[in-house]
């Protein structure tokens, strides 16, 4: 999508939609603008003003504003050191018409530069980071990039940890975000348009694609459903997940996240769209199926046997996370026909003394366990041991010596919880847990036809669901035959020659050429 | 924008359209009357489906993309149209409401005895409605799901069986008489008739031009899976026994044995089976829905749907006795099924051929 459409325009320090303050303009008195920018700001003591007299220019007064603490110090200090420098010497062989135009065309040695002419913009400009540079007698007022500060290193992922892969991960600064993109793919097609969302917070927002690679629809899309949200703040990419998904209503992702620049640079040359927010780590990725969940990024950097192997068993213990809870109450409770007698009769001795139906008692260990597991992410994390302790001794041993629960229901318990940390995608699992649930209730009231009828809710669910347009459950419903290639299994790399169709354009599907398939040499046969 | 299903998915929707009533009840009659031979009568079935789903889909490929009751009314004036959509509207909630009832009485059968019946009757309702609610696309790729599904299932299930299978209770071939086969035959025909389904269903399909390719494959896989209940029953059980069990292709799967720790896994197969009933359940509903709405020129899909829903439960719950026989006599309502299924749609065609002279004319004075 060219540059210059509408959609695409750089929003970087522009006043947000909803203006509430009344529009200030410069006035020639630089006291009295300063003193607006003050007001403006409300004050406070991080605001800094050094005012400047230039020797050439009749003793003209200029004054340089900034925030403290949201500046880079050390640009910020030896632009200050050269402008010193300028006002106090004395320039001969003549000046330029106006000290404005003096500072700008030739002292201030800054990149990007630019001009307002009026108080709010100034200010805003000053809240993302910039310096103001005012001059006595302009109606302009000069912005110099100086946006810096405090901020965290490029780190390894905590969430997405891989063995063999790249360990840098996103951090909360988008410039860095971005230039972790921009290290990877080095293409001129590479597309970064920019929004501000938030009417307070006032949130930087970066859809990141590749032009002709990328569906020129969902684009557009992206950035109409961006354009239309309105709210005082966004704190997180999960802000906008939930403003710009297909459906409001489902337990089921319709927006992946990740905090890996090279997950992030595989989706973004699969044709998909990436929308990175100011102040957090984690970007979304859009358009997206269900099976995209089930990828991990290591699984293009490992061999492609074990990649497919590694697949089927996080698909397994998603239905695993999903199913067993409910399968071991149905078949408990209405099919006991279906167990071996040797096991039938383990069972029954387990169970004989146990005062709760089999739905009572997976749901008291289930509801424990969540408990347990919520208890583990909030406490601090010196006192862990200490619950994982009262976690597995007291209130699984202790409770299956107690006759509370029995043995069976603690193993499949444990299982379904080692399952759900199969799934790469911490929001899928998180879909897992919760339709484990429902389906405990209907397969305890209904056995295997209530398991088989929350199956069928979920299915027309799924296939109802759309990401930015694209069917959910692509490439098996609709069927796509050649994006079969990377979904349960992993094809090597030399036979995935084509990007996945249906989400990348059409007009630039191939990825990779004909004919690489490793051959020995004929001479060395 | 009008959904779009495609051919693959309009096949998977015929299927379950006739698959798995077809399958529960009618392979022990056809049995009771052909005995060894009753796969001929299967194979006769399956012609002649053939030719229903041909004639079926000649004629929903004169359908240019128009909704079936606005189709009709464009060719064959308003009155007729509306008559016909609101036959087709009864037609289909009225058997969506026996097929709930049988299935429930199933379900209570097989598994859930001590459940109240107007629960399952609920659930089954619920799942329907909520299915329906999802769109034709939804539906069309449900049913294509589930019929992945199915050709997982069926090769499993014939390589465990294999062990059991003797092909020797077939012969000797061609013993029972022609009429007895022809008779055997016509319950399955008159199921395989409900690919009638094809004429709500083409304005839905991407390529209507495909409509008879989706017909014919549809129909041939409903009968395949008769053919090879039938083959899988009598090769395993032999033709004395079948007549007398009533859920045919859940007794072929009950008698599963793998080593000691594998056994009783007809459930398995029945759970499966239970997914291609919601759909045919919900292919039934939403084709009421359809023809009830466009009929009647009601504006809103949604009431219309949950009003047919609740409708639907109080009939199946109440309406007949407890001990509701799930045998064929309730499923394949021979008079019913082939005065919608063939007369209706026959009358379509010759009123299209009395009103095609006509359509020309109107076309060239438009044009």
């Amino acid at each position: 999508m060219p540059n210059d459409d509408k959609t695409t325009k750089q929003y970087e320090n522009e006043a947000p939609k909803k203006e509430t303050k009344p529009e200030q303009v410069l006035i020639p008195d630089l006291d009295i603008n300063i003193e607006r920018l003050h007001r403006f700001l409300g004050g406070g003591a991080d605001i800094v003003c050094r005012t400047l007299q230039h020797r050439s220019f009749d003793n003209a007064r200029y004054a340089l504003l900034y925030i403290d603490g949201i500046v880079d110090g050390i640009g910020l200090n030896t632009m200050l050191l050269g402008l010193l420098d300028d006002a106090n010497r004395y320039i001969e062989g003549g000046v330029e018409s106006s000290l404005y135009h003096h500072l700008t065309e030739r002292v201030i040695a800054n990149g990007k530069l630019g001009e307002v002419n009026s108080i709010n913009k100034a200010c805003y400009a000053m809240l993302e980071g910039s310096t103001i540079l005012v001059v006595d007698g302009s109606l302009r007022a000069i912005i110099i990039d100086t946006t810096g500060g405090k901020s965290r290193a490029v780190e390894e992922p905590s969430s997405q940890t891989v063995v063999r892969g790249p360990k840098e991960g996103f951090t909360e600064n988008l410039r860095t975000n971005t230039s972790l993109i921009r290290r990877i793919i080095k293409s001129p097609d590479l597309r970064f348009d920019y929004k501000m969302i938030g009417h307070q917070t006032r949130t930087n927002i970066a859809i990141v694609y590749l032009e002709g690679i990328a569906e020129v629809e969902v684009i557009k899309e992206v950035h109409r459903r961006l354009d239309a949200i309105d709210i005082d703040g966004v704190l997180e990419s999960g802000y906008i997940e939930e403003f710009i998904q297909d459906r409001a209503f489902t337990p089921f992702p319709l927006l992946q996240n990740t905090e890996r620049p090279d997950a992030a640079c595989a989706g973004i040359l699969e044709g998909q769209v990436i929308i990175m927010v100011s102040g957090t780590p984690f970007v979304l990725q859009a358009p997206v199926t269900f099976v995209k969940f089930f990828q991990s990024s290591e699984d293009y950097y490992q061999r492609y046997d074990i990649a497919t192997f590694l697949r089927i068993i996080r698909m397994t213990s998603f239905f695993i996370s999903m199913l067993l809870p409910s399968l071991y109450i149905a078949i408990t409770t209405f099919h006991q026909e279906m167990l071996p007698t040797s096991l039938l009769i383990s069972l029954a001795a387990q169970r004989e003394g146990i005062p709760f139906p089999a739905l009572l008692e997976a749901f008291l260990m289930e509801i424990t366990f969540e408990i347990l597991r919520e208890a583990g992410v909030r406490m601090p994390r010196i006192i862990g041991p200490a619950i994982s302790i009262v976690g597995a001794l007291v209130l699984g041993q202790a409770a299956v010596q107690a006759g509370i629960i029995s043995a069976a229901m603690v193993i499949v318990v444990s299982f379904t919880a080692i399952a759900s940390f199969v799934i790469p995608a911490v929001n899928m699992g998180v879909a897992a847990r919760l339709i484990r649930f429902l389906l405990m209730i209907l397969a305890g009231t209904f056995g295997l036809f209530g398991i088989m009828s929350g199956l069928m809710i979920l299915l027309a669910h799924m296939c109802g669901l759309r990401s930015f347009g694209k069917p959910y459950l692509m490439p098996f419903a609709p069927f796509v035959a050649s994006n079969l290639k990377d979904v349960l299994i992993r094809v090597p790399w030399w036979a995935m020659r084509t990007r996945p169709t249906n989400i990348a354009s059409d007009k630039n599907i191939t990825r990779a050429g004909a004919g690489q398939k490793p051959s020995p040499d004929q001479e060395g046969v | 924008m009008k959904p779009a299903i495609s051919t693959t998915q309009t096949v998977a929707l015929i299927q379950s359209a006739i698959a798995p009533t077809m399958v529960l009840a009618i392979p022990s009659v056809m049995v009771s009357i052909a005995q060894h031979d009753a796969w001929i009568s299967g194979v006769i079935a399956g012609i002649v489906g053939l030719l229903m789903a041909l004639i079926i889909a000649a004629i929903s490929k004169a359908n240019k993309g128009q909704y079936f009751v606005e189709w009709l009314e464009g060719r064959l004036g308003k009155p007729i149209g509306i008559a016909i959509g609101i036959m087709f509207g009864i037609y289909y909630f009225n058997n969506f409401c026996v097929i709930v009832r049988v299935f429930a009485n199933f379900v209570s059968d097989m598994v859930l005895d001590e459940t109240p019946l107007f629960m399952l009757v609920g659930m089954m309702v619920v799942v329907t409605v909520f299915t329906v609610l999802q769109g034709i696309e939804a539906i069309a790729r449900s049913a294509f799901m589930v019929l992945l599904l199915i050709l997982i299932v069926v090769p499993v299930s014939v390589f465990i069986l294999y062990t059991d299978i003797d092909f020797k209770r077939l012969i000797p071939v061609f013993d029972t008489s022609a009429a007895r086969m022809a008779v055997a035959s016509l319950p399955p025909i008159a199921l395989l008739s409900e690919v009638s389904v094809l004429l709500i269903l083409t304005p839905f399909m991407k390529k209507p031009a495909s409509a008879i390719r989706a017909g014919l494959f549809g129909s041939l896989l409903s009968s395949s899976q008769l053919l090879l209940v039938i083959l899988l029953a009598l090769t395993i059980f032999g033709p004395q026994l079948v007549p007398m069990l009533s859920y045919t292709f859940v007794n072929v799967m009950a008698i599963v044995e793998v080593g000691e720790f594998l056994e009783r896994i007809e459930i398995f197969t029945v759970s499966v089976w239970f997914l291609t009933m919601y759909i045919k359940l919900t292919v039934f509903l939403f084709a009421g829905v359809h023809c009830l709405t466009h009929s009647l020129r009601l504006k809103s899909k949604h009431h219309v749907l949950l009003g047919l829903g609740l409708l639907a439960f109080v009939t199946s719950a109440g309406e007949w006795p407890r001990n509701l026989e799930s045998g064929y006599k309730n499923l394949a309502n021979m008079p019913q099924l082939l005065l919608i299924n063939v007369g209706l749609p026959i009358l379509i065609a010759l009123g299209l051929l009395v009103t095609r002279g006509k359509r020309k004319q109107g076309g060239k004075q438009r044009s």
